[in-house]
């Protein structure tokens, strides 16, 4: 869990030419400029990364990382 | 279940003065600016509202690839009818994909009936950036200005995306209907006919909402995503508008330079002439394999639909505008003169045409689309991912189409393009020009592997690169579908010539010649 929602603010930081540091888990996506079409890209990125397939519309509903992460490990442990 | 053949027959012949769909009449309603309400209801007549409502809800729309031969026979009469009457289309499609049986079973019934349905998306200020709309329905409540909206002020019925909560968001939009029939009086209002250079008869207004009654279609907060799937099909469609407009250009420019004599000889007897000619002739097969795989696409390729439709729309209008443009060359001063050469009908469409590539979409907003799905398109491509089965059943014409379901539609295509990535490693057909598409698509995905989508400032090289991957996807249409169902050797070669003209610079001359002396043969 942990790791993933490292793993997602170094990948949200690097779209956004940040430094992780300054990327916070409670802070809506939408918020950082990622719009609702690059999320699309930011779900391949997801994707390839955990292996699973996903709605390309997840970030939609999941706005911040911290919701991200929690839906994503929630999905990775299940058998 | 019509045909374009028996439009074609309804249309009349355009020479006859007295009919209503002659080219005289219809220069008159440009001239005046006037909507062609009798035109629209020859076809609501003549039962063209059917095929636009889904077989599953009691119309007549089995297949896209036929929804789209019915609204090109149009276009090629005229665009300004084809735009006004298909808006029913457009203004309907999100209760197809998303109303509950009774919301779209209800529409179903008034579209067969001739009720004009529209679909308000933009609004002052805004234009493409749907997110930023200010249009709101709390509690259904529609309130505030959408505008440049075709058939505002005719229609009875309008889908509205509008904000359903107020921080607005991916999720804060929804699709909502609105009947203005029983609307209370005073919760809305039409704001004036806006000027247009192009289908000046078409009804582009406005409508203004104040706490007007709405419904809901689809999930609430499901409206952008609603819309960027119903704009796969539109996006689709909109090359039906397009290839309607080639063919009367096309038309007149062939018979032009066949008939015409200057210097003692025949126009087309000249070589820059007839090689002018073949290349908007090529141009038309191009838009035409492409236009073919996207159509069918949508019953066999659904999940694809997201670059389908985007390469679609971002290519065919804009191509088709170059083969008028090189059509009005051709036919010089009466491209520009509005009386004489079929009542300026030339001159009409290619200002008609140029709406094509505008709305729905513009080629920015589709290359952008494009852009986003590059990760999906190297994976893809670099994979070697193919849907074998959607793939054959897209590109032999043979084939019964399956339903359209549009459960299966997604923004965002995960495996990229099979017809593009199939060229990788499939056969390929014996047209001089095939390996050397192979290996300029190679090229372009190596290109595209060097770019990473931005999340802000997308850079112009990248709209570059989208461009040369719609090239991609046209030379492998071509090449699918002449290798799937053979056909005329000297027209694939001819396309195939004109997909490489503009990605690899590879001369296209002597196929152009060829083409240009068949079509005045013809």
């Amino acid at each position: 869990m942990d790791d993933l929602h490292k793993w997602l603010t170094h990948l949200v930081a690097s779209y956004l030419e940040k430094d992780p540091d300054e990327i916070s888990g409670s802070v809506s996506l939408a918020t950082y400029g990622l719009d609702s079409v690059y999320a699309f890209v930011m779900c391949g990125d997801i994707e390839d990364h955990l292996d699973v397939r996903l709605e390309p519309t997840v970030a939609w509903d999941y706005e911040t990382i911290d919701a991200l992460a929690d839906h994503l490990s929630s999905l990775v442990e299940q058998p | 279940m019509t045909t374009a053949a028996d439009m074609d027959r309804v249309l009349g012949d355009p020479a006859d003065l007295r009919g209503l769909f002659s080219h005289a009449r219809l220069a008159e309603l440009d001239r005046a600016e006037e909507f062609p309400a009798d035109h629209c209801r020859e076809l609501d007549r003549f039962g063209l509202p059917a095929h636009y409502v889904p077989a599953r809800f009691g119309g007549d729309l089995h297949s896209y690839p036929e929804l789209l031969e019915l609204i090109r026979a149009v276009a090629r009469r005229d665009l300004t009818v084809a735009v006004a009457h298909a808006k029913t289309f457009l203004g309907s499609i999100c209760v197809w994909l998303a109303g509950d049986d009774d919301q779209a079973g209800w529409l179903a019934r008034e579209v067969r009936a001739g009720t004009p349905v529209s679909w308000a998306l933009t609004e002052r200020g805004h234009g493409s950036d749907l997110l930023a709309g200010e249009v709101t329905a709390y509690d259904g409540r529609l309130t505030g200005e959408k505008w440049l909206i075709n058939n505002a002020t005719r229609s009875s019925l309008l889908t509205v995306l509008a904000r359903t909560s107020p921080a607005g968001g991916p999720r804060g939009f929804s699709v909502v209907l609105a009947d203005k029939r029983t609307l209370p009086e005073g919760s809305y209002r039409h704001l004036p006919k806006v000027p247009t250079h192009g289908i000046r008869g078409a009804d582009i207004s406005g409508i203004e909402f104040r706490d007007a009654p709405s419904t809901l279609v689809g999930e609430p907060g499901g409206g952008l995503e609603l819309v960027l799937k119903a704009l796969q099909l539109t996006r689709t469609f909109c090359a039906g508008l397009s290839l309607g407009a080639a063919d009367q250009a096309l038309r007149q420019a062939t018979a032009f330079t066949r008939d015409r004599h200057l210097y003692g000889r025949r126009l087309i007897d000249m070589p820059h002439v007839r090689r002018t000619l073949g290349e908007a002739h090529a141009a038309r097969i191009v838009g035409e394999a492409v236009t073919t795989v996207a159509a069918r696409s949508i019953h066999t390729l659904p999940g694809e639909m997201a670059v389908v439709s985007a390469v679609t729309k971002a290519f065919v209008p804009a191509r088709i505008d170059e083969l008028i443009g090189a059509c009005g060359t051709l036919l010089g001063a009466r491209a520009f003169l509005t009386e004489v050469l079929d009542h300026g009908a030339f001159q009409k469409l290619d200002r008609d045409h140029r709406v094509v590539a505008i709305f729905d979409g513009s080629s920015f907003v589709n290359q952008n689309a494009l852009i986003n799905h590059f990760p999906a398109l190297v994976g893809g491509y670099r994979k070697g991912t193919v849907d074998e089965q959607g793939l054959r059943r897209t590109l032999d014409t043979s084939l019964p189409l399956p339903a359209a379901d549009p459960d299966q539609l997604t923004l965002s295509s995960r495996n990229g393009s099979s017809l593009v990535q199939h060229l990788r490693a499939g056969d390929l057909p014996e047209l001089p020009g095939a390996a050397e598409l192979r290996q300029a698509c190679e090229e372009v995905h190596g290109q595209l592997a060097g770019i990473a989508p931005a999340a802000r400032d997308v850079s112009p090289e990248a709209f570059a690169l989208a461009q040369r991957y719609e090239l991609c996807f046209a030379g492998a249409a071509v090449l699918g579908l002449h290798l799937v169902n053979g056909g005329d050797e000297s027209r694939a070669t001819a396309a195939l010539a004109y997909v490489l003209a503009r990605l690899t610079g590879r001369p296209a001359g002597p196929a152009y010649d060829r083409l240009a002396e068949e079509a005045v043969d013809a």
